[in-house]
């Protein structure tokens, strides 16, 4: 019976049940004949098992007469309820904290769609800060002029080792590749889950890098930002 | 020629049913039975044509108990079941019919 029922792949359980039910009180009706005929109940058994055939042959020829439409249809729906569900769920403040989290970890532009266009270079640059990490993912340089000076903004999210956590204020600040450090502006945007920044300051047009500083923590912290010019200015 | 064998069990099938309404394994017995046990089949074969004619509703199925107090699973032949088996018997009789008709033709059969 178990060989029957694995190569029912298109029932419902319920259908499974019913043709398990039908089945075995095929073999029940057959057994109790062999019994009245004087066979006893161990030769009856195997005498009305063997006489239903190939259990495989009979599963796969009794999963065909069901159609895949319900089937595709329940599981179509399920899909939706679930997505749904979900979809409610990350709009709760409990469960849109890690939901937040998780998008700074993995796809942090999608969360500041308002300065993609502003972005030039995506870089993946991680640094921790206490319980919280500082990501860099983008960068964009514009020479100002024919002056030496160039604006350099930097595109940066924090977001908690621990999902669930909630994250502090970076304390970060930028410095030049002469170590000066370079007093810009910055904005962005905040929620429990991550904060986003986008920050701007004066370089030296062509210098070749940033460095991100923290010393929050008492420790010097620092991450190097590479810089990219566009050629012929 | 397997197709034309299952074919032919969902015409027996559809017979047995013209005459009364039965459960899989009184079919089993009674098409032994009535065949003189020619037609003796792996009996858990009859369930896949016996789902397959309630899918495409040439028959329905409804239950009921049995002195052992088991619930049994009946089938009845509808309507549609009805003709279909009209349309079955005329197609086993134009093939049979030709079948004899080959055979016929051989030199040295004498078929009645």
């Amino acid at each position: 019976m178990e060989q029957v029922l694995a190569n029912l792949r298109r029932v419902t359980p319920d259908e499974r049940a019913a043709i398990r039910e039908e089945l075995d009180g095929h073999i029940e009706d057959h057994i109790c004949d062999l019994l009245e005929l004087g066979y006893d109940e161990k030769l009856a058994e195997e005498r009305a098992m063997a006489a239903m055939g190939d259990p495989e042959e009979v599963g796969r020829e009794l999963d065909k007469q069901y159609p895949l439409r319900w089937l595709v249809f329940m599981k179509v729906v399920t899909v939706l309820l679930v997505m749904c569900c979900l979809a409610v769920g990350i709009s709760l403040p409990g469960l849109r904290h890690p939901y937040l989290n998780l998008q700074a970890r993995l796809a942090p532009k999608s969360a500041c769609p308002a300065w993609v266009d502003h972005m030039e270079e995506d870089v993946d640059i991680r640094m921790e800060i206490g319980s919280d990490i500082l990501y860099i993912f983008s960068t964009a340089t514009e020479a100002k002029g024919d002056t030496a000076v160039a604006e350099v903004t930097v595109f940066y999210c924090l977001y908690d080792k621990d999902p669930i956590h909630y994250v502090s204020d970076s304390g970060v600040f930028f410095e030049d590749c002469r170590g000066e450090q370079i007093y810009g502006g910055a904005g962005g945007t905040s929620t429990a889950g991550a904060a986003y920044w986008s920050w701007s300051g004066e370089v030296l047009y062509g210098d070749p890098y940033i460095t991100a500083v923290n010393e929050r923590y008492g420790t010097r912290q620092t991450a190097r930002v590479p810089l990219v010019w566009e050629e012929g200015l | 020629m397997k197709k034309q064998s299952i074919d032919h069990t969902k015409l027996l099938v559809l017979s047995l049913l013209a005459g009364e309404d039965m459960y899989g394994y009184q079919m089993i017995v009674e098409l032994g039975r009535r065949s003189n046990h020619t037609f003796e089949m792996k009996e858990g074969t009859l369930y896949p044509v016996l789902h397959g004619l309630e899918k495409d509703g040439y028959v329905e199925a409804y239950q009921q108990e049995a002195p052992t107090g088991r619930v049994r699973k009946y089938y009845h032949l509808t309507r549609k079941g009805g003709a279909a088996l009209k349309t079955e018997e005329k197609a086993w009789e134009t093939y049979s019919g030709a079948v004899n008709a080959v055979l016929r033709s051989s030199a040295g059969l004498n078929l009645a």
